[in-house]
């Protein structure tokens, strides 16, 4: 295990109290969490494509970047309008 | 030389990202769960990216970094810009657009565009 397999799994242990925050709180609270998730998420498979020596899976990390962003405004849309 | 900048490079970033998590468990108000998302996108996100670059240069794994790195900070702002305005909406603030208010004919001004109306 190198340095950045390392670091994947401790970003994996700090999306805990975001699953926590996710679990028992409002969806004012959800949404902040999700939005969270999303960076630390594309944070973590960069570290994997880099201690796996993946480019492919860097590349996935950088369209979860984009996808995470774009998912947090859409839902953040979504709860000031109909939920 | 090079490798020991990296690994604190990577280690700053990853200290970032866990109190930036870890703060989410103690506060309570959703602006002040916000307030941590920042943090973890603008700083943690160049730590581990500047971390790669700076140990495999600007290979494919380093461009990527910088591509996750650079779309994280371009859009942090406008995530959390859009998440506090939908929070701010749900606890009852008016919130118009400018642009609206001013094609809005006379006599039916909105409230200003901070909407920090409770």
């Amino acid at each position: 295990m190198n340095w950045y397999l390392a670091a994947a799994l401790v970003l994996q242990v700090a999306l805990i109290p975001c699953a926590w925050v996710c679990w028992r709180f409002d969806p004012e609270h959800r949404v902040v969490a999700l939005g969270l998730t999303g960076t630390v998420q594309a944070l973590a498979l960069l570290c994997l494509a880099v201690g796996y020596r993946e480019p492919g899976l860097a590349s996935m990390a950088v369209v979860l970047a984009a996808l995470s962003s774009g998912g947090s405004v859409a839902f953040a849309r979504f709860l000031e309008r109909w939920l | 030389m090079t490798g020991v900048i990296s690994d604190v490079l990577l280690v700053a970033g990853l200290v970032i990202v866990v109190c930036s998590c870890a703060g989410m468990a103690l506060f309570d108000d959703p602006l002040d769960r916000l307030h941590l998302v920042t943090p973890a996108a603008m700083l943690g996100s160049t730590g581990i990216s500047a971390s790669i670059v700076v140990r495999y240069g600007l290979s494919s794994s380093g461009l990527a970094a910088l591509g996750v790195a650079a779309i994280l900070i371009a859009a942090n702002p406008l995530t959390g810009h859009a998440v506090g305005r939908a929070i701010a909406i749900r606890r009852g603030a008016v919130w118009s657009d400018p642009a609206d208010a001013a094609a809005a004919p006379s006599g039916s001004e909105c409230a200003g565009s901070s909407g920090a109306e409770q």
